[in-house]
């Protein structure tokens, strides 16, 4: 327990502590030690008082006395005149702050300077490059303009012009990501600090982006619209106050520049197969990309035979404008350890509301499934095609398939083109299903399976039985299809097409 | 009118009382000056208001308690914020002395002649520390010295002073 005065000492020095001012309120709690208290003040008083009466000192420094012993060898200190310092206010400001927070402060700041040194650097390395250029395109750097040439590379803040009939590619270094410029495009690579910026002021582009960081990823600003890709490929077009945008891979998430409404605000995913369109004064637009479907070839594990439910690893994909699949698949490369499955998954728009019969014909087993609706949990099998029996006859992998014209009233059936070496397999006839009715306009969700093999064909039509006599069917073309997609990431529910 | 001059009086002869009061808790000569100032122009204006002051002193300790709070809720980050028991405690304080101020007055007549009677250099050492304001430390770094060496120092200053004090009063009562 600390007496009083040393109490009032700490007070009035700036020391004292909680516990400190606790025992002084306990001890102020005797009239004695209050009195105390009263003369101690009335002490700093009358020195202030006393002083402030007193001429101060006639002379700028004061001789302070010195110790016997060394007053002979060393010459007498002195003392400043009492200044009172002058601080300037950053230094005030500063020492406002209790030490572990100065600490803390100090340290983010050195961090900052790094990250801003780092980046000072970083902005003044290329980005990428012009992998190709048609006509004059040209560079803005600095408010200089430059003809572009091929391999020239290409620095942030830099902007392409490229002239009507022209186009541009630009690779990014060190990963496989392009972006190919049309005619009259107009882009600006900004500062890449957060990742890939660019700004497509006019025109098209058409990107592939390789697999960004998710804390670093691609973003395309266009006047009405921002794009943030993790990657993807895709299209891009500014066509006066309209922003179009086509997803062929992957997702790129999209947001409106200037939205009103919080459902407006919000980011949306756009998947493989979907389109949105931006335009001011109203909301996002979302469309299914019609007009083709989308094949997988899935491998499957070593020992899984197709058609049995294994899953797969997609190793191909490519596109087709209806549902009469030859074979061919370029750039697969087959292994002999693993069987291939074709897998074509798409929506169907009904043109009207009837019952319709599919077919689908194959030289292998296939299986065509539909759903009552869009979603594929709902899809029911409706055909099953048998695998043709063997006749030991090799069928070239380059052969070429057509679809005969049928007599009136008979379906139509598949012939190999001028087929004299495919014995027993040269005409494949279909494989119908029950009548189904549908909805027109409506979507449905298909899916075609069958086994992958380069000399393999696969066609799917549908006959109308209210339609004429004598119609052999249609093949189901892009017209009537999309790709399939899923479409989770719409948080305020999916739009009508 | 008589009133009014009565209770300017008044203040005048209680100003180290207050002006103790509030150093004791800003602990900044500057900042007590101003703060006392302050309560003079409020006082004035009270009587000026023709606002009805019974106790002089009391109102005048209220209103720089007041002053004394809102100059602490403005510097909310430094060490040591006012604890308003203690103040109220302090104030209780100063009211049982209120009528004791001859002798205050008197034993404060007595401490300033001490104060005049100390050699230079502690004279020196007291201008840094209550004059200044400076703390221990940086009277240390004033004077070439360890900061306990001051410390000690202004501890035996105070003793000797107070003691000096005491015996010139026992003279002045004895006197009269």
């Amino acid at each position: 327990m600390k007496t009083l005065e040393q109490l009032l000492a700490e007070w009035e020095e700036g020391t004292i502590t909680a516990e400190g001012i606790t025992e002084l309120k306990q001890l102020l709690a005797q009239p004695a030690a209050r009195a105390e208290l009263v003369g101690e003040w009335l002490f700093y008083e009358a020195v202030y008082g006393t002083l402030r009466s007193m001429p101060a000192p006639a002379k700028a420094t004061l001789k302070v006395a010195q110790p016997a012993a060394a007053k002979a060898s060393a010459p007498a200190r002195t003392i400043r005149p009492p200044v009172r310092r002058r601080r300037m206010l950053p230094w005030l400001v500063w020492h406002e702050f209790r030490l572990p927070l100065r600490w803390a402060l100090g340290m983010g700041l050195a961090v900052c300077l790094a990250w801003l040194g780092y980046f000072g650097i970083y902005l003044r390395m290329p980005t990428g490059q012009l992998a190709s250029v048609k006509k004059e395109v040209a560079i803005v750097r600095g408010g200089k303009t430059i003809a572009a040439q091929s391999g020239q590379l290409l620095y942030p803040r830099d902007k392409i012009n490229v002239p009507s009939g022209g186009s541009a590619r630009i690779q990014w270094l060190n990963e496989p990501t392009t972006v190919e410029l049309s005619a009259n495009a107009s882009l600006e690579l900004r500062s890449p600090l957060l990742g890939k910026l660019l700004a497509l002021k006019a025109g098209s582009l058409k990107a592939s982006v390789a697999p960004q960081p998710h804390w670093r990823p691609m973003t395309i600003k266009t006047p009405q619209a921002r794009a943030t890709v993790v990657g993807t490929r895709f299209t891009m077009d500014v066509t006066g106050n309209t922003t179009r945008m086509e997803v062929m891979e992957g997702a790129v998430s999209v947001r409106k520049n200037q939205a009103r409404s919080t459902a407006e605000k919000q980011a949306v995913m756009v998947r493989a197969g979907e389109l949105v369109l931006a335009e001011p004064g109203a909301g996002l637009k979302w469309q299914v990309l019609r007009g083709y479907v989308v094949r997988e070839i899935l491998e499957l594990p070593t020992g899984s035979l197709p058609l049995t439910g294994s899953p797969g690893k997609v190793v191909l994909t490519d596109r087709l404008t209806n549902l009469f699949s030859e074979g061919r698949a370029t750039g697969l490369k087959v292994s002999t350890n693993h069987y291939y499955e074709e897998r074509i998954r798409c929506y169907i728009y009904p043109p009207a509301t009837d019952n319709y019969i599919f077919w689908i014909s194959s030289v292998g087993r296939s299986e065509l499934w539909l759903s009552t609706d869009e979603d594929p949990a709902d899809k029911r099998r409706i055909i099953v095609k048998a695998a043709l029996p063997r006749t030991g006859s090799k069928v070239s992998g380059n052969s070429a398939w057509q679809l005969s014209p049928a007599a009136p009233g008979k379906p139509m059936t598949v012939l190999r083109s001028g087929g004299s070496a495919l014995k027993g397999a040269r005409i494949i006839h279909g494989e119908k299903s029950k009548a189904v009715k549908l909805i027109g306009g409506k979507q449905y969700y298909l899916e075609i399976n069958q086994p992958f093999s380069p000399s393999e064909v696969e066609v799917v039509w549908w006959t109308r039985p209210s339609q004429a006599a004598g119609s052999s069917g249609d093949v189901l073309n892009g017209s009537i299809l999309a790709p399939y997609s899923q479409n989770s990431g719409w948080a305020f529910g999916k739009p009508s097409p | 009118m008589e009133r009014q001059q009565q209770l300017t009086t008044d203040f005048v002869a209680n100003r180290h009382s207050l002006y103790a009061f509030i150093y004791g808790f800003i602990r900044n000569t500057h900042d007590a000056e101003d703060l006392f100032q302050e309560v003079w122009v409020r006082f004035s204006n009270a009587l000026a208001r023709g606002v009805e002051i019974q106790d002089q002193a009391k109102w005048c300790r209220g209103t720089a308690h007041n002053l004394i709070l809102h100059y602490w809720r403005d510097r909310q980050h430094d060490k040591v914020v006012v604890d308003q028991e203690l103040m109220q405690l302090v104030e209780t304080a100063f009211t049982e002395q209120d009528g004791n101020q001859d002798y205050w007055r008197t034993r404060q007549q007595a401490l300033g002649e001490c104060i005049q009677t100390l050699p230079e250099r502690s004279q020196q050492m007291l201008r840094l520390k209550y004059e200044q304001g400076m703390s221990a430390q940086e009277v240390a770094e004033e004077i070439t010295q360890s900061a306990e060496s001051v410390w000690m120092a202004l501890s035996r200053l105070r003793r000797v002073l107070r003691d000096c004090a005491e015996r010139k009063l026992k003279f002045m009562t004895g006197a009269s």
